[in-house]
């Protein structure tokens, strides 16, 4: 039987032939990858292999992560911007879900080698969902990577599906004494990219915050001065989506700022945007798209984010040609639909 | 020359199509996705698990 390898071990190996890993983690899935030469697979697939197959969880590293952890989320527990964000998801999604729970400073204190052995035994070990491999692979390669992951025993998973309770929204303010800005949040749940309004939403979301140009940039920033950035976003998870909106502002300007927000999004309820705004819009969709399928890690990235959300690359091929349908009146309906003040959550924290 | 007081014109392409990634399994029935686009000698290799937080 082989030695094991340290972290440190691992880390100037791989070092050595060029190589770097990258793991994400997400609240449905989480992944590993490894960057290495085609010339040097043979050397750092085995080290690649020994991560996912057989980690050893050093107590005494273990013992810095909860330490670096603990420190790091009591600072943020002092932010009103995370305190904004972890509230604006418990109350989208309840604290039973994944997508809304919080974690607790005393959390932390639960983490040993043990636990850590037996999740990754239970859990990534029975829950391979796909390999992506990109970049320059031939049939030899393909065919020797494969052979190494087979290799590792892993079984397959799929995603587990959660039933979320029903969404309330509510509106709080969380008084922080000694904020020097207040963190709003408003928005609300909504859908997943399956829904047949997905992408007429994200077109008006680009309208009201998700551009450096938008209408809540124009207005909140530029115009009235009362914060340095404001944005909005929508995200589709395996289980259900949402929206957002996310700044941070003076207290002093706090209510005329919230204000302001509510009258942006009551336009786009009321008002048909005018064609040159919405060119420029589909415009940077469109290039904003073109750039995120530029070279084949990105096309990688595209390749999951089908894989994590049961598409057919044909999402992808049909994408352009549904974004410069989008009219006018379709926005306005869209924004009937989904913005009514009543279905939208608000959380403020500061003063 | 190059006019560099005008732009050029904005091209907005109507329609992409990208190629369906070769594919393959493992033996344990896991998908393996192969999108082999680039030029230079280089490799990335992604395991996604269905699983993510501790807590979750």
């Amino acid at each position: 039987m082989h030695t094991l390898h340290s972290s440190a071990e691992i880390a100037e190996a791989l070092d050595y032939y060029g190589a770097y890993l990258h793991s994400e983690n997400g609240v449905d899935w989480s992944s590993i990858s490894l960057f290495s030469l085609n010339k040097f697979v043979s050397d750092t697939l085995p080290y690649f292999q020994e991560i996912i197959t057989q980690p050893l969880y050093p107590s005494k590293e273990i013992q810095t992560y909860k330490q670096q952890g603990k420190q790091r989320l009591s600072v943020n527990l002092t932010k009103v911007d995370y305190l904004a964000r972890i509230n604006f998801s418990e109350t989208l999604f309840g604290k039973n879900h994944p997508y809304g729970r919080v974690t607790k400073p005393e959390d932390y204190d639960l983490l040993d080698t043990d636990l850590l052995k037996e999740y990754h035994e239970k859990k990534y070990k029975n829950g391979l969902k796909a390999v992506i491999v990109s970049g320059l692979a031939d049939e030899k390669l393909i065919h020797k990577i494969i052979d190494t992951i087979d290799k590792m025993g892993l079984k397959n998973g799929d995603l587990p599906s959660i039933e979320l309770e029903p969404y309330l929204p509510a509106k709080k303010f969380i008084e922080k004494d000694d904020a020097i800005q207040s963190a709003i949040r408003i928005g609300r749940r909504l859908f997943t990219r399956h829904h047949p309004d997905f992408i007429a939403f994200s077109v008006l979301n680009t309208i009201l915050g998700g551009y450096f140009g938008s209408r809540l940039m124009a207005n909140i920033r530029e115009d009235k001065g009362y914060t340095y950035g404001i944005g909005s976003g929508l995200v589709s998870n395996n289980d259900d989506g949402y929206f957002f909106i996310t700044t941070e502002v003076g207290t002093d300007v706090r209510e005329a700022a919230v204000n302001e927000i509510y009258h942006e999004i009551n336009r786009l309820r009321t008002e048909d945007i005018n064609n040159e705004e919405l060119t420029l819009v589909k415009n940077h969709l469109t290039g904003a798209f073109q750039r995120s399928i530029d070279g084949p890690f990105a096309l990688a990235e595209k390749q999951k984010m089908l894989l994590l959300n049961n598409l057919e690359i044909n999402y992808l091929n049909e994408y352009l040609g549904k974004i410069k349908a989008i009219t006018p009146q379709k926005l306005r309906e869209v924004a009937n639909h989904y913005l009514n003040n009543i279905d939208l959550c608000e959380i403020i924290v500061g003063k | 020359m190059l006019d560099r007081i005008n732009p050029p014109e904005i091209s907005i392409p109507n329609a992409i199509h990208l190629h369906t990634p070769q594919s393959f399994k493992l033996k344990n029935g896991t998908p393996v996705y192969n999108i082999c686009e680039g030029t230079q000698e280089v490799v990335k290799i992604e395991l996604i698990f269905a699983y993510a937080s501790l807590f979750s």
